[in-house]
């Protein structure tokens, strides 16, 4: 399968967004899914960078395109971040499991850094369902914080943490999240390990149950390889999980994080 | 014409193209990206006795035109792999080869016994070489004589199936391990599995993978492959099915060249899903292109 570069988006040195034509992709109903992109322009296979590479779907932006939020890391995103319209990418997609809303509770979306990227799609599909619209949204500092106008139109109350002060609230997100808990039935997450680690004990405390979506090593992207386990605790015991096709969103409390950060 | 149907060991396929094993999972895992009965066979991920954990996370990493992995032989156990996932290859027109290990020569026998009888099952391939458990699948491929034991031992118990021992590039010399599976009734030989390597992370620095090292796969192997094919052949009478770098049609028809019967396709799936039938159909352009009316006419025409 094949998606096409519609436009490259350069936000920043470091980040930038990439629209592009995929219908299969693009009629996805569900928040909180991804898909895998061969960071190399056309299907030759013997190519430097030869693993796909998992990007959350951010926003749908017709019936045949959306968009896909890119941070420069390594050398596939540098890849990406060079593409020019026309250029074709194999992809496949979309993967994983999805955020599932419920009708008339209270939730708040809580994004570190390019965990953005999944928050912008559950956004809109909080507000298709009638849902009043919390992100938090933490970076270093102002540089790292994307899209900041553009976030006030889909969100109706927006929590922007910097950890230099730089932008919005000195701190991270768990400054105002501390601070509004408890008005909440349940959160959603996606970021670096440690800040979700965080906001799951956050809730734990408050008993508020909380889905945080992760960022593991992926070979397939759909649950062949086993390179991308995850480890559960459930019913006392450690399961190996595929991150990629039984997440990449789990309950936060279940995860076992020391088998994660290291 | 049908210029790729073939028969292995006695068995019918519709293509030498197979799915190589840990890299297909099960069977299905590929069902929603790629036509499954147009595949000539699956090799599913190696089966143990004992449903097995796996090695710690990170287990994979990239590396210049390949990748490392470590997964540490994660599986259901035989008996799981029956009840479980078998039955739902009821529903695939293709061929099904089981990849089996043990840690020890009486754990082999056990798996050997048990698939032997599974109806669904077409052929079995013996994992000697798998390099990432410590006491397991290495030793077994450390000598001519270490294997001639487990295959002959396998051999035994293995009444209705042909047997199909998977060789390891780990190894100064393959040719007399290739002997030894030939003398000891192998039906044919898989060549080859993964190189042992390693990756360092400069931030963290510490080796990427959490077992410190662990195969490499993908096109960065396919020359070594392609020469390890070409010893096998010409050491051995039973058919050779290449495996390594495999990724589009030219690279299959060299390994076809090179004295493979069949071959496998491993890492290139996780890039392309549809590899497996874009290589058959490639294939099968090139022939009639080259006015050829089976491939089995070019087997080693390369080395010959
Ligand atoms: C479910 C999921 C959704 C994601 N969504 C996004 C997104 O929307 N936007 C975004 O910018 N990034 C996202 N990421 C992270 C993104 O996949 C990595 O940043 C990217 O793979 C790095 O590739 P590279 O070639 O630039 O880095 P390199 O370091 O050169 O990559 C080498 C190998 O490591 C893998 N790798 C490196 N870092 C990561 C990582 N953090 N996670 C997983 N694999 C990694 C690569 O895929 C590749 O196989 C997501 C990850 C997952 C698991
Ligand atoms: C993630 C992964 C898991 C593998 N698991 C097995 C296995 O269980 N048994 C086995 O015999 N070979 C296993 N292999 C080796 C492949 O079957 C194949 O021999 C090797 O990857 C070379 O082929 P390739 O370059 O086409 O991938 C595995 C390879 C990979 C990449
Ligand atoms: S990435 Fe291969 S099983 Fe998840």
């Amino acid at each position: 399968m094949k998606a096409t570069v519609v436009k490259n988006t350069r936000i920043s040195d470091k980040f930038g967004y990439l629209e592009l034509k995929c219908p299969e992709i693009a009629k996805e109903k569900n928040a909180g899914r991804f898909f895998m992109i061969s960071p190399h322009s056309d299907s030759v296979y013997i190519t430097d960078t030869l693993l796909k590479r998992p990007f959350a779907i951010c926003d749908i932006t017709s019936e045949e395109t959306f968009t896909c939020l890119y941070m420069i890391t390594g050398r596939g995103t540098k890849i990406l971040s060079e593409a020019l319209p026309g250029n074709n990418f194999l992809v496949t997609g979309p993967i994983g499991n999805f955020f599932r809303f419920e009708k008339d509770t209270s939730v708040a979306l809580i994004a570190g850094g390019i965990g953005l990227a999944p928050m912008i799609n559950s956004a809109r599909k909080l507000r298709e369902m009638g849902i009043k619209v919390t992100l938090y949204y933490g970076g270093r500092s102002k540089s790292d914080i994307l899209m900041y106008d553009f976030l006030q139109t889909i969100c109706d109350e927006l929590f922007i943490t910097t950890d230099d002060g730089s932008l919005g609230i000195h701190g991270n997100v768990l400054v105002p999240l501390k601070e509004n808990i408890q008005n909440y039935k349940k959160i959603y997450a996606c970021g670096p390990n440690r800040m979700l680690q965080a906001v799951t004990d956050l809730c734990s405390q408050n008993n508020i149950p909380i889905d945080v979506s992760l960022d593991e090593q992926m070979g397939c992207g759909v649950g062949a390889c086993l390179g991308c386990i995850i480890t559960i605790n459930e019913n006392n015991e450690k399961v190996k999980k595929r991150c990629c096709v039984e997440g990449p969103i789990f309950d936060g409390t279940k995860v076992d994080w020391d088998s994660l950060i290291r | 014409m049908d210029r790729l149907k073939t028969s292995l060991c006695g068995i019918e396929f519709k293509n030498p193209i197979i799915a190589a094993s840990g890299t297909f999972g099960y069977g299905l895992e590929f069902k929603r990206f790629t036509d499954l009965n147009k595949i000539g066979g699956i090799s599913v991920k190696g089966i143990s006795l004992h449903e097995t954990e796996g090695n710690p996370m990170p287990r994979i990493t990239e590396t210049y035109s390949g990748m490392l992995n470590a997964i540490g032989l994660q599986n259901v156990g035989v008996e799981k792999f029956i009840k479980e996932k078998l039955p739902a290859l009821k529903s695939i027109d293709t061929r099904i080869i089981v990849n089996f290990w043990g840690k020890t020569i009486d754990e082999y026998i056990e798996v050997a016994k048990i698939l032997d009888y599974v109806e669904r099952v077409d052929m079995l391939e013996m994992n000697i070489s798998c390099p990432n458990i410590k006491e397991g699948g290495i030793s077994f491929s450390s000598s001519p004589e270490a294997l001639s034991q487990v295959v002959s031992a396998c051999r035994k118990v293995i009444k209705n199936k042909p047997l199909i021992v998977k060789l390891s590039p780990n190894v100064q010399d393959i040719k007399p391990f290739a002997k030894a599976c030939e003398d000891n009734g192998a039906d044919a030989v898989s060549a080859i599995n993964t190189l042992i390597g390693m990756a360092v992370d400069v931030e963290r620095m510490k080796p990427v993978l959490a077992n410190i090292t662990g195969g490499l796969s993908g096109p960065a192997i396919k020359p070594i492959a392609l020469r390890m094919v070409k010893e096998v052949y010409e050491t051995v009478k039973i058919p050779v099915i290449g495996v390594g770098g495999i990724g589009s049609w030219k690279d299959a028809a060299e390994f076809i060249l090179s004295g493979a019967s069949a071959v496998q396709i491993g890492t290139a799936n996780f890039i392309n899903a549809n590899i497996c039938n874009e290589t058959s159909d490639g294939l099968n352009e090139y022939l009639e292109r080259k006015n050829i009316n089976h491939f089995s006419e070019i087997i080693g025409k390369a080395v010959k």
